[in-house]
């Protein structure tokens, strides 16, 4: 297998087909307004936390409607560390969330969505997810498993 | 993730205790995952204490990743026999291009007598001639004289909650590797082929090919180090140093020292939340055990990680890293050894 070959797939071992699809990793992740109310984004953190060295990234990107209020968003644990990423996901933590609501106020755009009820979840993992954008802090809030984390919007 | 995932690429490297060097030369942060060391265990064989088990375990969650040896690679288990850190003995295991769903593998005994040798890898005595690779679940031994040999697709003996590690240290989501697989090769050998010395010092190294050269890709000794300890860049940096650098060579920054470096950080995630941690003379002196980065082993006594004699499969590495990086604050990860490893060989459990 060579290695320009695992590089621009994201390898989803353990995750179906449809799903790896999704996850795709796109090319840039500005959070960027695109085409009239498209919020288009991609926010990382390394995990684990300093002072421990971040071992793999907690990526969350997507493209939400903010008119219809619809869009995909994706979560995966990409092993590497942030600006150092791979394209490998760890097997069974690759979630794909269908956007049911979004709520905006200010520089804060708060988007619900639902986990692909196909997916194993995690303990303490809802399947109900919130991520809270701050376009002016440059963050989005949401929760890794049990915890909530701050991750920075690239 | 003992050491799983955290390969760099192909790096060109003339001085590794110079950053900027490994630096100019960095190719991509992760490298090929069939390279990719996982583990390295080295212990008495159960039955036999004239015997050693030695394993190198790469490619980790295969085969989604890498569904073969990489052919010109290589793939090696050195032995330091006399303290210095440096290879003196060397076990080079070369795999053939998969033709017909097949490979097969050479391992060749180097001895170097104290010397690093970059270009001859082609030397050493042949102990193990074309192997077949096991790709399903039956293991396909192969015995030459007192030698016995795997390579080949196992179920990952290292277990884990790395979703506890990731998740602020929740321990409660169970052994992430449980059922996942890696590329293991096991070598069987008479102690005598360690060297008259049995206070050895073994760890795994990986070599790929560039531009026509062999280049250091991964290197593993005890579980963990790199993981635990090294940051971004110094992660590849510490790949490509050898043993014998390790305390002295340069991280990223260019003026601290890896030994430096290590001892920082058991000051720091000793004393975390109030707790009473390591001084700094006390983590400086844990960190000069920890470096050089090798697998002391002593083939005259039983294996056993806590007592920093080698590494069983059962050996449970983090709960005993947790307790010495933390000085107690972190006992354990609560989960516990696989229950698929082989009383004989190759050890290594059938793959999920």
């Amino acid at each position: 297998m060579k290695q320009v070959d695992r590089r621009n797939f994201l390898k989803l071992a353990g995750v179906g087909t449809a799903v790896a699809a999704a996850a795709l990793l796109p090319g840039t992740g500005l959070l960027s307004w695109v085409t009239g109310d498209v919020l288009k984004f991609r926010a990382v953190i390394g995990l684990p936390k300093k002072p421990l060295p971040a071992y793999a990234s907690l990526v969350i990107e997507g493209n939400v409607d903010l008119d219809t209020r619809t869009g995909l968003i994706t979560r995966s644990l990409i092993a590497g560390a942030p600006g150092a990423t791979s394209n490998i996901a760890f097997p069974g933590t690759t979630r794909s969330i269908q956007v049911t609501d979004v709520r905006r106020s200010h520089d804060t755009v708060e988007i619900i969505g639902l986990a692909d009820s196909t997916e194993t979840l995690a303990k303490g993992e809802s399947r109900e997810v919130t991520i809270s954008i701050n376009r002016s802090l440059g963050t989005a809030t949401a929760a890794f498993f049990g915890h909530e984390v701050m991750l920075a919007v690239d | 993730m003992s050491d799983h995932l955290d390969a760099p690429g192909a790096v060109v490297i003339t001085d590794p205790t110079d950053p900027t060097e490994v630096l100019a030369h960095a190719g991509s942060p992760m490298g090929d995952p069939s390279t990719d060391i996982t583990d390295v265990y080295a212990f008495q064989k159960p039955t036999d204490g004239r015997k050693t088990v030695l394993v190198l375990a790469v490619n980790p969650l295969a085969p989604a990743l890498a569904k073969s040896f990489e052919h010109g690679a290589s793939y090696e288990i050195n032995v330091d026999t006399n303290g210095d850190a440096r290879a003196d003995r060397r076990f080079i295991i070369r795999f053939s291009p998969v033709e017909d769903g097949q490979q097969l593998a050479t391992v060749r005994l180097q001895v170097l007598a104290g010397r690093e040798e970059e270009d001859d890898d082609d030397e050493g005595a042949k102990i193990i001639n074309e192997a077949p690779v096991s790709f399903g679940t039956t293991p396909r031994i192969t015995t030459h004289g007192h030698y016995k040999f795997f390579a080949g697709l196992r179920s990952d003996p290292f277990f884990f909650d790395l979703l506890g590690f990731l998740d602020e240290f929740d321990f409660s989501f169970g052994d992430f590797f449980a059922k996942l697989n890696v590329f293991g090769i096991v070598l069987e050998v008479p102690n005598r082929a360690l060297g008259r010395n049995p206070k050895t010092a073994i760890w795994g190294r990986t070599k790929i090919r560039k531009n026509g050269q062999l280049v250091n890709d991964d290197r593993v000794g005890r579980a963990g180090i790199n993981t635990v300890f090294n940051h971004g860049q110094d992660k590849n940096i510490f790949n490509n140093a050898e043993p014998s650098q390790d305390r002295t060579a340069l991280t990223s920054d260019g003026t601290t020292t890896f030994l430096k470096s290590f001892t920082d950080t058991l000051v720091t995630l000793s004393n975390l939340g109030g707790h009473i941690g390591y001084t700094a003379s006390e983590a400086a002196g844990i960190a000069a055990v920890l470096l050089p980065d090798v697998l002391t082993y002593d083939y005259s006594m039983p294996a056993n990680y806590a007592m920093l004699n080698g590494r069983r499969l059962q050996d449970d590495v983090i709960d005993i890293s947790l307790n010495l990086v933390t000085k107690g604050l972190l006992t354990g990860d609560n989960v516990g050894p696989h229950t698929d490893y082989l009383s004989t060989f190759p050890f290594l459990g059938t793959p999920h």
